[in-house]
């Protein structure tokens, strides 16, 4: 496939704003109109990717291992000097990154404690002393649930813990005012 | 029948981890395409970025040496790079409010949070190539247009002067794209 060239951009120009209508290139090039009703999309490749995702599933388990392993060490790092920005940085992003893929690779729970250790980071400017104390609950209980293989979110136990750390955490730095919302959503 | 064919597309991933650029890239082939580059920070996106000249950028936000909104904020700065018009899509585990509006003013096409599904993902990308977003250059902003609402309803303030207010006219392929899935 030859490289995309820049193609000719429209403009409008107003008082104070442009708006510039760039040439619908990838819609010209990919989409086409195959038999069948003219009115519906071919779902046949979404199908062909969900079956390809499906038969990852099978390594998912030792991802989420190897999630939790950089998890720790990135706890252990942190624990002499955990404002340094570099470390505070590493740790906050294997946390983050676990609360986007836990989900996907089984274990929405370990998603939830990842998810509150971050809104903790992002809760204060100091991680040292309690909060450092909080975050290393938070670590030691996604290591538990991945150990203890706590696939689903049906657990008693481990979602009893879930609800501890949030409120300790809530305790700590107060109630969360972080505004979360469905993206699907924005306009 | 409409059909999209991905293998018309180039598609560039930018995730500084691993597992979720693998799960990306199996996707992306199981959609059929065959143009899938990966870089897996900021900085070594925005070089692959001037080098293959994707079609689509899939990037994640949370990276290291410069994150997914500078990198969108350095595809975005007109005149630096051949294509400042091309989609992104902010893949992010961020659902805070004042984030994910801070990620679209940077001018990211779409959202997709994790966790990640294939139909979210698919969604998205039929939303870019089937609806194509106008931009809009103001002194603070050079990005999609977001308003891309028909209903008219707009109730923020008019930042915009100069007579006639633009509003885009939604193409009935976006809705076909957007409830489809």
């Amino acid at each position: 496939m030859k490289p995309t060239k820049p193609a000719k951009v429209e403009t409008i120009a107003h008082k104070d704003h442009t708006i510039l209508i760039p040439p619908a290139t990838l819609r010209d090039r990919a989409m086409s109109m195959v038999a069948g009703d003219k009115d519906a999309f071919d779902f046949s490749a979404l199908e062909r990717a969900q079956e390809a995702l499906a038969e990852l599933e099978a390594d998912f388990t030792g991802w989420m291992k190897e999630e939790a392993e950089r998890l720790e060490a990135a706890r252990n790092t942190a624990r002499a000097t955990p404002n340094e920005p570099s470390v505070r940085d590493a740790l906050y992003r294997v946390a983050h990154d676990i609360r986007g893929h836990a989900e996907t690779f089984g274990y929405p729970l370990a998603g939830r404690m990842a998810d509150s250790m971050c809104d903790l980071m992002d809760g204060t400017d100091d991680i040292s002393g309690a909060v450092y104390e909080l975050i290393d609950a938070h670590v030691d209980a996604i290591r538990a649930v991945v150990r203890d293989n706590v696939h689903g979110s049906g657990d008693d136990v481990a979602r009893s813990v879930v609800h501890e750390l949030i409120a300790a955490r809530e305790a700590l730095l107060g109630v969360s005012l972080l505004e979360k919302i469905d993206v699907s959503t924005l306009p | 029948m409409i059909r999209v064919d991905f293998n018309k597309l180039r598609f560039l991933v930018i995730d500084d981890n691993a597992h979720m650029r693998r799960i990306l890239r199996t996707l992306l082939h199981g959609f059929g395409a065959r143009e899938v580059y990966e870089a897996e920070d900021g900085a070594a996106g925005l070089e692959a970025f001037t080098t293959y000249l994707p079609d689509i950028v899939i990037t994640d936000w949370a990276m290291p040496i410069f994150d997914g909104l500078e990198l969108t904020a350095m595809i975005r700065k007109p005149g630096a790079n051949a294509n400042p018009y091309a989609p992104i899509i902010m893949l992010t585990g961020h659902s805070e409010k004042s984030r994910v509006l801070r990620a679209r003013d940077a001018g990211v096409t779409e959202f997709l949070c994790k966790p990640i599904s294939a139909k979210a993902l698919y969604q998205r990308i039929l939303n870019v190539v089937v609806n194509p977003r106008r931009f809009v250059q103001t002194k603070d902003y050079f990005g999609p247009d977001r308003r891309r609402s028909a209903n008219g309803s707009y109730a923020g303030p008019e930042r915009r002067v100069g007579g006639d207010v633009e509003m885009i006219e939604q193409q009935p392929l976006y809705n076909k794209a957007r409830e489809a899935v």
